[in-house]
């Protein structure tokens, strides 16, 4: 056991079913994760990977059948691991009769905060999410999108150390989306840490430090974001316009074409000057360079499948 | 105790809004005009000149009117006390909650205050309104309706307690029929079954008599407003309502024991 670490999970087993039912669902199988204080670990998988089912372990809604689960060395569920968690669920369900504010209060109450905390907890975190005009609409008001953001305010709300967002970004526009992964980033800079299951392999890059990836209820794959990064070779350059002659210029290349004319060409680490040079020199208008999304590969590898985002 | 008022007070607002509590209200305001239809019997008396007859009929009214009230509150106890956890797991409400440091029993205890400060609220409304029929009709309010009152608020509180902590392990459809059986229909038959000259049904009877709560020896409604009182033992009353009460604190906590080790499913 790290003294370190905030979550430690060792050989979670978790099957679904009953004396009444023949079938019996593993959901979980043989999962063990460590999460260090301050990191940012993704959870990503398919639907159906284990990924809530583990979430809801750690949060002591579930039990697990096998393995162990320690939240900040408390056992999950522990009224002490769940005052150190914030949580956000993938629909955030809550009192349609509650504004936005009442709403808050009331999870404010639940997690012990003091009244002159809350009261000054609550718009912060309202105007946090762009809520604050909001603030005496009912939720039963609220677009899918606003329900969300008031899951986040309410996680975020009582200043946990652990964040655990269960898809966050989950019916949110790109702003939306957006704005969740800079509140990621604020409470990764803050030192929270942060355990993420999510569809969107661009957020996940873009935010996390660590992904561990389910697949039929286990770890298909577990891997640091840096080393993950450091280890892919592939460049993407994207050419805005194309002359004749650079296309010529670039026969060995990958060029995938996107839509209105722009193409991205796909080359290895060692060949990406060359080839930008030439490009360059032939004409071609250049639009960006950047790492090819190396997770997304990796994603279609172990899951045979598309992601949802 | 902060988080279990926070819980009681949402409890009581989902309550509030829960449309089955209109249609009994309204069905128990049409009961309670069919019965005050009887009024018409006290016009025809007035003009016989039964004085007695007269006041016999408005003391029977208070009396059939809070009986009403009382089966309307026992219903909506045993519904609402049923149903109260259920909701929250099927609407998964109650994830939110459970993810913050909430003690399940703090939960439980939330849930069960807010669907009782409604019953009662709603059992405050009945007997408000039977108190000042009473002052219109110059019936005189006995000491045996108040300790009737009272009952019937320790009524609403047994079989919420009862239905809330049934709710912990069974489907609340099955949990609401069970509650109703074992504590509205076995207790009945219990004290008939004592002398019943076969050993078996005897046996049984005399087994559900030591586990079922303490039954009430008269109708404390009926004898309320009755001018033919029986001779009121209060002592004895008051015992019964307080074991009774006890009765549900114990089933409560056996409720809030098996919630604690319970996974929650959510579908």
């Amino acid at each position: 056991m790290s003294s370190s670490a905030v979550i430690e999970i060792e050989g979670l087993t978790k099957t679904f079913g009953s004396l009444w039912h023949r079938q019996r669902i593993r959901a979980v199988s043989d999962v063990s994760l460590l999460v260090e204080r301050g990191s940012v670990v993704a959870f990503v998988g398919p639907n159906g990977a284990g990924k809530t089912t583990t979430i809801y372990a750690l949060l002591g809604l579930l039990k697990p059948d096998q393995g162990s689960i320690r939240l900040f060395g408390n056992p999950a569920g522990s009224l002490e691991a769940r005052r150190r968690t914030g949580f956000q669920s993938e629909i955030f369900y809550t009192y349609g009769f509650k504004t936005a504010d009442q709403a808050l209060r009331f999870y404010g109450e639940l997690s012990g905060m003091p009244k002159e905390r809350i009261a000054e907890a609550v718009p912060r975190q309202l105007a946090r999410l762009g809520l604050a005009d909001a603030a005496s609409r009912r939720v039963r008001d609220f677009s899918k999108g606003m329900v969300q953001r008031l899951g986040l305010a309410q996680a975020l709300l009582h200043g946990p150390e652990l964040l655990i967002l269960d898809e966050p970004t989950t019916g949110l526009d790109p702003e939306g989306r957006k704005l969740v992964a800079d509140i990621i980033l604020e409470e990764k800079a803050r030192g929270t840490t942060i355990l993420l299951s999510s569809h969107i392999l661009s957020d996940v890059e873009r935010t996390c430090d660590h992904v561990v990836m389910l697949r039929k209820g286990g770890v298909a794959f577990a891997q640091n974001m840096a080393r993950l990064r450091a280890d892919s070779d592939a460049w993407e350059i994207e050419v805005l316009k194309w002359t004749d002659s650079a296309r010529a210029a670039v026969p060995g290349a990958e060029v995938q074409d996107k839509a209105n004319g722009v193409s991205v060409v796909r080359c290895g680490n060692a060949a990406k000057q060359a080839v930008l040079l030439k490009l360059l020199q032939e004409g071609a208008e250049i639009g960006s360079v950047r790492q090819a999304s190396s997770l997304e590969d990796i994603y279609m590898n172990f899951t045979g499948a598309s992601s949802n985002g | 105790m902060v988080k279990v008022w926070a819980i009681a007070r949402t409890s009581w607002q989902e309550t509030i809004r829960r449309q089955v509590f209109y249609i009994v209200l309204l069905v128990t305001l049409l009961v309670g005009l069919i019965i005050g239809s009887q009024m018409v019997l006290v016009r025809m008396a007035g003009a016989a000149g039964e004085a007695a007859a007269v006041a016999q009929i408005r003391a029977s009214f208070i009396g059939t009117a809070l009986q009403v009230w009382n089966a309307a509150v026992i219903f909506l106890a045993i519904f609402l006390g049923a149903i109260t956890l259920s909701s929250e797991v099927s609407k998964k409400t109650i994830v939110h909650v459970l993810s913050r440091p909430v003690s399940r029993s703090a939960y439980l205890a939330g849930r069960w205050l807010g669907v009782l400060m409604f019953l009662w609220a709603f059992l405050a409304l009945g007997v408000a309104l039977s108190l000042l029929l009473a002052h219109y009709f110059n019936v005189g309010w006995t000491p045996m309706a108040s300790v009737a009152v009272l009952g019937m608020f320790i009524k609403a509180a047994f079989f919420s307690g009862i239905a809330v902590a049934m709710s912990t392990f069974m489907v609340p459809m099955l949990a609401g029929c069970v509650s109703f059986v074992l504590y509205v229909l076995l207790p009945s038959y219990a004290v008939q079954g004592l002398h019943n000259p076969a050993w078996t049904p005897r046996i049984l009877a005399n087994a559900l008599y030591y586990l079922l709560p303490a039954r009430m020896p008269v109708d404390l409604l009926g004898e309320s407003f009755s001018q033919q009182m029986i001779r009121p033992e209060y002592a004895l009353y008051l015992e019964i309502l307080t074991e009774n009460s006890l009765y549900v604190l114990a089933a409560f906590a056996v409720g809030c024991w098996i919630l604690g080790r319970r996974e929650l499913r959510l579908r």
